[in-house]
């Protein structure tokens, strides 16, 4: 049985990964990718993803291995996420966009809707201000131009909600 | 997060709301620019009943200055997003008393035809007129961007429009015949027309010599389920073999005015 088998995976680094080929097929790229070429023993390599952040993916993958509703896709953006993941996303900002890039180069809807979640979640019920500060950005626009934007969008957010 | 692709601000911004949406576009220039398209995804299932956002028409007085939201070319892709679009109180510019009170509560139907233009992905199109629109010029215009709506599937026209411009009901048939739902009142004939009706006897008259035999063919694909048409347009219905609804109303602006009387 294919789902006993292993995979060994290799980091940007090179540091090698073996992971069981079932936490393996919950990421759609891998997936595909075994299914096409067949096991053929040697080292997946994965040059877009560093060590520790597979180490990450790897820990939300083993976590959910035998989640009956993984793939079912969870579109309701309203949803609850669940006391683990909502653990496992207390990372980092840097670690957090690197796990949503890493979610999205190996297609893991899931992890990634998780991640992007996350980090929705940190932008609602915020004003721009406490934005800028969140996420460490410069206020560009000039005064006019806040003004100008303001008075586009400052009805619409009542109006739009 | 500015190392961030773009598609990725996308996919968090699928769990935004309206609110943190709007916010969000104050943060700073590059996420104005990214966020304010998706600003268009609300609106997509909007009834532009009261089209304060974000069609406002504005007074143009000078036309040097003659910005309307039209011109803004970020709308021809958000329009493109717009799958049902519901107009009920259409007026031409030359229908100065007619406009409504309300300045916003209007759109111009030469501003409308621009509109359903851009909006080649509208599947539910629904216009309505309160008053007679006198002397429409560019009707066939108008007719010309319904034909460019591939994917429309419901159509309602409550307009009663006068008009020198000839603008049969045969002329939208290949608009029809991709429909499901057709609403259809008003004065969808010209003056010459009518009067040419009145000497034929019937307005079926002239919708049979419109539907020539070359069309006939078009006509038997027509999947129209439910029709609800003024009593003169009723032998539309024999083209529609899907039929399922009919509502036949009498075309009460077919009648000439009469001073009241008391009785």
């Amino acid at each position: 049985m294919s789902a006993h088998s292993q995979i060994l995976l290799t980091s940007s680094e090179g540091t090698e990964f073996i992971i069981d080929r079932d936490i393996a097929d919950k990421s759609m790229l891998l997936k595909c990718m075994l299914e096409d070429i067949g096991e053929i023993g040697q080292a997946v390599p994965l040059p877009n993803v560093s060590g520790p952040i597979l180490t990450k993916v790897i820990e939300y993958c083993t976590h959910h291995r035998d989640d009956p509703n993984f793939l079912s896709a969870n579109d309701d953006v309203a949803a609850e996420i669940d006391e683990w993941d909502l653990e496992y996303c207390k990372v980092d900002q840097g670690t957090l966009y690197e796990l949503i890039l890493a979610a999205n180069y190996l297609d893991i809807k899931p992890l990634m809707d998780l991640t992007c979640k996350t980090v929705a979640n940190m932008i609602k019920a915020k004003s721009p201000e406490e934005i800028r500060k969140t996420f460490n950005i410069t206020n560009d626009f000039t005064p006019e131009e806040e003004d100008q934007v303001r008075r586009e969008n400052g009805k619409g957010s009542r109006r739009l909600s | 997060m500015d190392n961030l692709p773009m598609e990725l601000f996308l996919a968090i911004a699928r769990f935004f709301d309206g609110p943190t949406l709007v916010t969000c576009l104050r943060v700073c220039r590059h996420w104005h620019v990214i966020f304010h398209p998706l600003i268009w995804r609300l609106i997509q299932k909007t009834t532009w009943h009261n089209p304060r956002f974000p069609l406002y028409e504005k007074k143009l007085t000078d036309s040097a200055k003659a910005t309307t939201p039209l011109d803004n070319p970020t709308l021809p892709t958000a329009l493109l997003h717009v799958n049902t679009l519901q107009w009920c109180s259409v007026y031409t510019a030359s229908d100065r008393k007619q406009r409504p009170r309300r300045q916003h509560s209007g759109i111009e139907l030469d501003t409308l035809g621009r509109v359903v233009g851009l909006t080649s992905n509208l599947v539910c199109l629904h216009l309505q007129s309160q008053h007679k629109i006198k002397k429409f010029e560019s009707l066939s215009l108008f007719v010309r961007d319904l034909h460019r709506l591939q994917s429309l599937k419901e159509l309602a026209l409550m307009l009663y429009i006068d008009t020198d411009t000839p603008v049969a009901v045969e002329e939208l048939f290949p608009v029809f015949s991709r429909l499901n739902k057709l609403t259809i009142t008003g004065l969808w004939i010209s003056p010459e027309r009518r009067q040419e009706e009145k000497v034929g006897g019937a307005g079926i008259g002239a919708v049979d010599r419109g539907a020539g035999a070359g069309s006939l063919e078009t006509q038997q694909s027509w999947k129209i389920r439910s029709l609800t048409v003024a009593t003169r347009l009723l032998s539309l219905a024999r083209y529609c073999p899907a039929l399922v609804f009919l509502t036949a109303s009498y075309d009460f602006c077919e009648k000439t005015p009469t001073p009241e009387t008391s009785s």
